[in-house]
């Protein structure tokens, strides 16, 4: 390579930049740009070429003025013709009017007077009836007369016919009742004496009656005492005892008496006992004055159920309803 | 004859009146002993949504354990599990339960719970299971839901009302003073305050040194004690709510064991005066005080009367310490126990009839029962290191400190001795519990 074209490395960098920016500002300097070519474009298309005429002022005032003159003549004319129609017009509706107006008050006339033939003729029409109606009513009121004339001889004959039964009758009676009263006397003596002999009769069965009766109370009392006894025997044996004892020791277990219950409050409890000693109620007949240990009381009844009962249905009753008095006198550990 | 018959008839009626009443008649029956047991009663999982309450246990959960740690209770829980909507009465009954507890909890507004609760009866007079007449008790509350431990509580406590007739005590407060032991040998003192299941404490004072015989003022609302904050015992009397508090006594020498009148306005202590420990009357609101008690004998622990009119306190003047009586009217004193060489640290039941005492037998050291009307003692506990019993406001239940596991612990025993519980612990020591009465606020 020739030492001329030699570049140094510090200038080879700042010499190409030198040589694009040069080349750059002839490329700008050497080429137009079109400016605005969009625009040129539209403008033109939009221009139009106007052919005009000129006018001298003065004439067209004076044309238009006798075009005006015209149209207001035309105007006037037609105003003109159009009220004669209108006129016209008028005449003729009114005498037609009047024609019918006339016509009307003719036929009016005509029926008025027809009218007044038709009511004259019903009148007459209306007179007749009447007369025909009148003369058969007095037909009818002379029948009516005889009629009644007859009837009261008629009724006359029948009074008298029935006054001569009466008195016949009359004396029939008086014959019945006196035979009748001797019967009922002869009747009332028979009653009488069948009477007296009946309550002799009844006095006789009373009496036995009595005596058998006292003889009943005898021997229930007999059997009173019989029955005693046995209760007596049976309460020995200690069932009822025995029961109630079991009773007891099955609600002491259940009560918790309450801490610090007073020892001299009670209550009293009635309890009602179904078959088997199921317990179905335990009301508060008496109440200690402390809720809590009258509720302690009522809960060891209910959680001692079924309570102890005789099996026996006689045994049983006795224990159907139980009478608990409760006092807090003592307190044992429980076991559990 | 009529005359026969008239007689006759009368004979029959008579007999036949006289044969009636006996095939009629209700059975007398007498019922004088019972059993001493605990009161048998259902309780249903609340209905509604399970809120834990602070402690992490539900509504239900809270009201079945105060229930079964009183010691009145047996609850029977329901093993089918699930809130029923209609009691089932059969069900109950055959389990043995007496009453049923149910209830209902509802979310309501931002925060707020509503809640409904009822105590039914399985049994009404007429043994049939309706449901109206047996409601015991059925109330709805709306509470925030950081108050709804609290209305567990009260739910409880009415609920131990209405079946035992007494007032329920699981609303109030114990106080306690908690001793913690660091690692190097230093103790810190804390005087706590918590609910009476021991849930919840709060602390009110803590110390580097003793603090010691908290107790309660009648309304509940200060708690007074003993504090050796400056190397000296003086009596504190510090408000709850405000946790202020205002020195009471720092006479020179022992100021101990102060104790509230049932009135408000006097505070019983112990002095030492005269040289030895003696019973002081202080009036609080004037400061004055007046002498109680003097003589060369130790005599502390003093304790009003419900009433007012009389002082329980221990005194070594017999030679060994036992409780004595002071009227307050006439200044004569009485000595109350005889059993056992050493009784201490006395308290009155509200009935006045009984006293609970610190007692030690064959070397052991109990909580005991003595009634003052027959002089009879009853053993309540015994574990041989029982010590500073205190009773609740409404006398069922004593809380004691005692020991377990070499630290110490509290534990209640109920007045009839049938039930005995600790108190969950936390940690280190826990001493000298007092329990705070009824709290009305």
């Amino acid at each position: 390579m020739a030492n001329r074209f030699h570049i140094p490395s510090a200038y080879r960098i700042p010499l190409a930049v030198s040589v694009a920016l040069h080349l750059i500002l002839i490329i700008f300097l050497a080429v137009h740009l079109p400016k605005s070519s969009y625009r040129a474009n539209s403008i033109e298309s939009m221009v139009k070429i106007i052919n005009a005429v000129a006018v001298h002022s003065n004439q067209v005032q004076a044309d238009i003025e006798t075009l005006k003159a015209k149209e207001t003549a035309r105007q006037q004319a037609e105003a003109h013709l159009r009220e004669m129609a209108l006129a016209a017009e008028k005449r003729r509706e009114q005498e037609q009017n009047r024609l019918e107006a006339l016509q009307a008050a003719a036929i009016k006339k005509r029926e008025e007077e027809a009218l007044k033939l038709k009511t004259i003729q019903d009148q007459a029409k209306a007179a007749e009836k009447t007369r025909v109606i009148e003369e058969a009513r007095v037909a009818a009121l002379q029948a009516e007369q005889l009629h009644l004339q007859e009837k009261v001889a008629q009724a006359t004959i029948a009074k008298k016919k029935a006054e001569q039964q009466k008195a016949e009758q009359q004396k029939a009676a008086q014959a019945k009742r006196a035979i009748l009263a001797a019967q009922k006397l002869a009747q009332e003596k028979k009653v009488n004496d069948a009477k007296a002999a009946n309550e002799a009769k009844a006095n006789a069965l009373l009496q036995k009656q009595k005596e058998l009766q006292q003889k009943l109370l005898a021997d229930q009392m007999a059997a009173e005492e019989k029955q005693l006894q046995q209760a007596t025997q049976a309460a020995e044996q200690g069932i009822l005892d025995r029961y109630k004892a079991q009773i007891i020791q099955a609600i002491e277990q259940q009560w918790i008496v309450p801490e610090g219950a007073d020892q001299s409050l009670s209550c009293v409890l009635l309890i009602r006992l179904g078959p088997n000693g199921v317990v179905l109620s335990v009301s508060l007949v008496q109440s200690s004055g402390d809720v809590i240990l009258d509720r302690s009381a009522q809960a060891a009844v209910f959680k001692a159920s079924p309570l102890p009962v005789p099996k026996d249905p006689n045994q049983f009753a006795a224990f159907r309803e139980l009478r608990l008095t409760v006092r807090p006198l003592q307190v044992t550990n429980a076991s559990s | 004859m009529r005359h026969r018959q008239v007689f006759f008839s009368l004979m029959l009626a008579l007999l036949l009146g006289i044969m009636q009443p006996a095939a009629q008649a209700a059975l007398d029956l007498e019922l004088t002993q019972g059993i001493n047991a605990a009161i048998p009663i259902a309780m249903t999982t609340f209905a509604g949504p399970q809120v834990l309450t602070t402690g992490q246990q539900t509504l239900d959960q809270i009201i079945k354990q105060d229930l079964q740690n009183c010691g009145q209770f047996r609850v029977l829980a329901n093993d089918q599990g699930q809130a029923a909507a209609s009691i089932d009465y059969g069900y109950w009954r055959k389990r043995g339960a007496n009453d049923v507890i149910t209830g209902q909890i509802q979310a309501v507004g931002r925060d707020q719970y509503q809640v409904t609760f009822s105590l039914v009866s399985v049994f009404n007079s007429a043994g049939a299971a309706g449901a109206a007449e047996n409601t015991l008790l059925s109330q709805s509350f709306r509470v925030n839901a950081n108050q709804l431990r609290g209305l567990a509580h009260h739910i409880s406590d009415l609920i131990y009302q209405t079946l035992t007739g007494v007032r329920g005590v699981f609303s109030t407060k114990i106080a306690y003073v908690l001793v913690q032991r660091a690692p190097d040998m230093t103790s810190k003192y804390t005087l706590e305050v918590a609910d009476a299941d021991g849930y919840n404490p709060q602390p009110l004072l803590v110390s580097a040194e003793p603090i010691m015989s908290p107790t309660w003022s009648p309304d509940g609302r200060k708690v007074a004690y003993v504090s050796f904050e400056g190397h000296r015992a003086a009596i504190y009397m510090q408000d709850i709510a405000t946790a202020r508090r205002a020195l009471i006594s720092a006479a020179p020498g022992i100021n101990g064991a102060p104790a509230f009148s049932p009135d408000g306005r006097e505070l019983a202590l112990v002095l030492t005066k005269n040289g030895n420990p003696n019973l002081y009357l202080l009036d609080i609101n004037s400061g004055s005080i007046s002498a109680v008690t003097s003589g060369n004998y130790i005599d502390t622990e003093p304790a009003f009367s419900p009433d007012g009119r009389t002082l329980l306190f221990t005194s070594n003047r017999d030679g060994t310490p036992q409780i004595f009586q002071y009227s307050l009217a006439s200044g004569k004193i009485s000595r109350v126990t005889y059993r056992g060489d050493y009784n201490a640290r006395a308290r009155f039941l509200p009935n006045q009839h009984n006293i609970v005492l610190m007692h030690r037998e064959n070397g052991l050291f109990g909580i005991a029962l003595q009634d003052l009307t027959n002089g009879n003692m009853q053993i309540l506990a015994q574990s041989g290191a029982d010590e500073s019993p205190s009773l609740a406001p409404n006398g069922k239940m004593v809380i004691y400190a005692t020991e377990y596991g070499n630290r110490g612990v509290l534990s209640q025993v109920s007045t009839d001795g049938r039930i005995k519980l600790r108190l969950p612990a936390g940690e280190g020591s826990v001493q000298e519990p007092a329990w705070s009465p009824f709290l009305n606020y």
